[in-house]
């Protein structure tokens, strides 16, 4: 079977002079992965492991130190100019830089829409229609230096859609972009995706959307892909841990409060303590969740916090990428 | 560290007081001389540059006069209209080559260059693309300062026939200058500083290719040397042209342009396979996007 993308052992080691002695850093190690055509493929891992050298070296940006790619059936190395026909990219690395930001939004999009071999009045249509999407079309003549951020990622996401590319490779699309517009986002890949077939592959920080969007995810830690599976596949890598969640909605010192339930010997540690609208959301591994609710609930009690849940909690995305990236032992 | 820590940290309270002026425009003066010296190629060319413009005038003030310009073969126009073609090609080859150089530059400064690079678009023509309004700009300067040349005093030899072959030679010169800035562009790729082939290549052709006085002045040895480049057949025969009505029909007109031809037809691969070693040496540093 012919893949989207198709990896074989791809590695890069990046030579560096400190004080006159090589060094050589290994950032993408060993990588095989397969992506099928029309799938939604997510890679996830932290700074500096490798994400964004893999995607570039997919993009024939960076040249490969060992091993091989194909991106739409064409080699990397081999058919460089084939491969780029293939894609469009969004490197949010860039945060905006990667626009001419002298020209306006329109005409950065017709110059890139020539580089791509689309035609005029094509080029127009589309150009006219993402300015339209991404709610430019007002301001789709003021200079891309006047723009603010998630203005230019707009403008850079119309870019890499343009030449209606059969593979997206998506590198943090969602970065700088407020809500509502990161939403809109969302939907128009999700749609690409599931309605025109497109492969895509996508990275972000933000756990909540990977899960949302992708139908399979690689994790890379130092250069290796560390797990590759559906997300309810990488969820059941956690089906050990027990956790409770207590959704505290008034509490004077949180800290304390948190100090507290941790010294509680069932309690294993606290995984985390955010805040989600007006309550505070705590979460506790435990022995035994059944026997932990309780026993959570009237610590709460005996400390005057006013709490409106507590209740078994299962493992998310990010407790999976905690352990997976940190190697915690849970 | 914790994460309440560093948080605990950043968010200490400090005493707020303003940074001396001094002290500001200092730290940006640290800050620039900190970049110029990580870059060791521009101390050495701003140095020798400087040294090398002087010697060159020096040498020129020494040999040239106006019935040394005539008896070399450029019939009207004297020592003005002799210098000015020179230094006025000279200076458009040299913004030419530099052109394509700083575009590249210019690139990987606004962070468009891997995602051009990324795209259909063949380098050969990117390149290409990288240098035409440079190259219009640049011809419309020629023309102005020939223009305000005139105007000065600079005479020229003025036929149909002489004007076609003097642009057939221009558009020679540009073509064999660009193999320059191509292969001086492949050696920014790999080394990220000012190229040395511009620089040399510069300096060189400004001091042998008989930019400031005739060739035929030169000591045998410096003769030969300004053979190899293009810019001596160019000057020789575009002043040919526009000082002594030379045309197609001309023996020396048609062996500068064999010799262009031939330097063209050598020089076009070399230039793209250099530039191809620093692209792909480029890629496999992953500093594509760098400057």
């Amino acid at each position: 079977m012919e893949y989207a993308v198709e990896t074989s052992d791809l590695t890069k080691v990046f030579e560096n002079k400190e004080e006159g002695v090589k060094q050589y850093i290994k950032a993408v190690d060993h990588v095989n992965i397969k992506v099928k055509h029309g799938e939604f493929f997510g890679l996830l891992g932290p700074n500096g492991a490798g994400k964004t050298t893999l995607i570039k070296m997919l993009c024939t940006i960076i040249l490969p130190t060992e091993g091989t790619a194909k991106v739409n059936g064409y080699d990397i190395i081999k058919e460089p100019h084939k491969v780029r026909s293939s894609f469009g990219w969004f490197h949010g690395e860039t945060g905006g830089r990667s626009l001419y930001w002298r020209l306006n939004a329109e005409d950065n999009l017709k110059f890139y829409a020539y580089l791509q071999n689309v035609p005029k009045d094509i080029a127009e249509k589309r150009i006219k229609a993402l300015l339209e999407f991404f709610e430019l079309t007002k301001d789709s003549k003021k200079l891309v230096k006047d723009y603010s951020t998630g203005m230019k990622v707009k403008v850079m996401l119309a870019r890499a859609l343009l030449h209606n590319p059969p593979i997206l490779f998506m590198d943090e699309p969602t970065i700088g972009l407020d809500t509502i517009s990161a939403v809109e986002t969302r939907r128009l890949l999700k749609a690409l995706n599931s309605e025109l077939g497109k492969t895509i592959v996508f990275t972000s920080h933000n756990m909540f959307e990977v899960e949302q969007l992708c139908e399979r995810i690689a994790i890379m830690k130092d250069g290796r892909v560390i797990a590759d599976a559906p997300p309810s596949v990488l969820r059941e890598m956690l089906r050990d841990v027990h956790a409770v969640e207590v959704e505290i909605r008034e509490v004077d010192d949180l800290s304390k409060t948190v100090e507290a339930l941790s010294n509680l010997s069932i309690v294993k540690k606290v995984m985390d303590a955010k805040n989600e609208s007006s309550n505070v959301i705590v979460r506790l591994q435990v022995d035994d969740e059944y026997e932990a609710i309780p026993i959570v609930a009237s610590k709460l009690h005996s400390l005057g916090v006013k709490f409106s849940a507590v209740r078994r909690s299962e493992p998310t995305l990010e407790d999976i990428f905690v352990k997976l990236t940190r190697g915690e032992e849970t | 560290m914790e994460v309440e820590k560093l948080v605990g940290i950043i968010s200490e309270e400090v005493p707020r007081r303003k940074t001396p002026i001094y002290r500001v425009i200092l730290s940006f003066v640290v800050r620039d001389f900190k970049v110029w010296w990580t870059y060791k190629f521009w101390l050495l060319l701003d140095i020798s540059g400087m040294v090398l413009f002087v010697v060159t005038y020096y040498i020129f003030s020494l040999i040239t006069t106006s019935q040394q310009v005539q008896e070399a073969g450029y019939v009207i126009g004297g020592y003005f209209t002799f210098a000015l073609i020179g230094i006025a090609f000279q200076q458009y080859v040299h913004f030419a080559v530099q052109s394509i150089n700083e575009s590249i530059r210019e690139e990987q400064w606004n962070g468009t260059m891997e995602t051009i690079l990324s795209t259909a678009t063949d380098f050969r023509i990117f390149l290409l693309g990288e240098v035409c309004f440079s190259f219009i700009v640049s011809s419309a300067l020629l023309l102005m300062s020939l223009l305000v040349g005139f105007i000065l005093g600079a005479r020229f030899y003025v036929t149909p026939s002489s004007i076609l072959t003097a642009i057939i030679l221009t558009v020679l010169l540009i073509a064999s200058h660009m193999d320059i800035g191509i292969l001086s562009t492949g050696v920014i790729m790999k080394v990220k500083q000012g190229s040395p082939v511009t620089w040399a290549f510069s300096w060189l052709s400004q001091l042998v290719s008989g930019v400031f006085y005739p060739l035929k002045l030169l000591p045998w040895y410096l003769e030969w040397v300004g053979k190899a480049f293009p810019l001596t057949y160019s000057l020789d025969g575009i002043r040919l042209c526009l000082q002594s009505g030379k045309d197609l029909t001309s023996p020396v007109i048609i062996t500068n342009i064999v010799s262009l031809v031939i330097f063209i037809i050598v020089a076009t691969p070399i230039a793209l396979y250099v530039f191809k070693i620093g692209y792909d040496a480029a890629r496999r540093d992953g500093s594509l996007g760098q400057y």
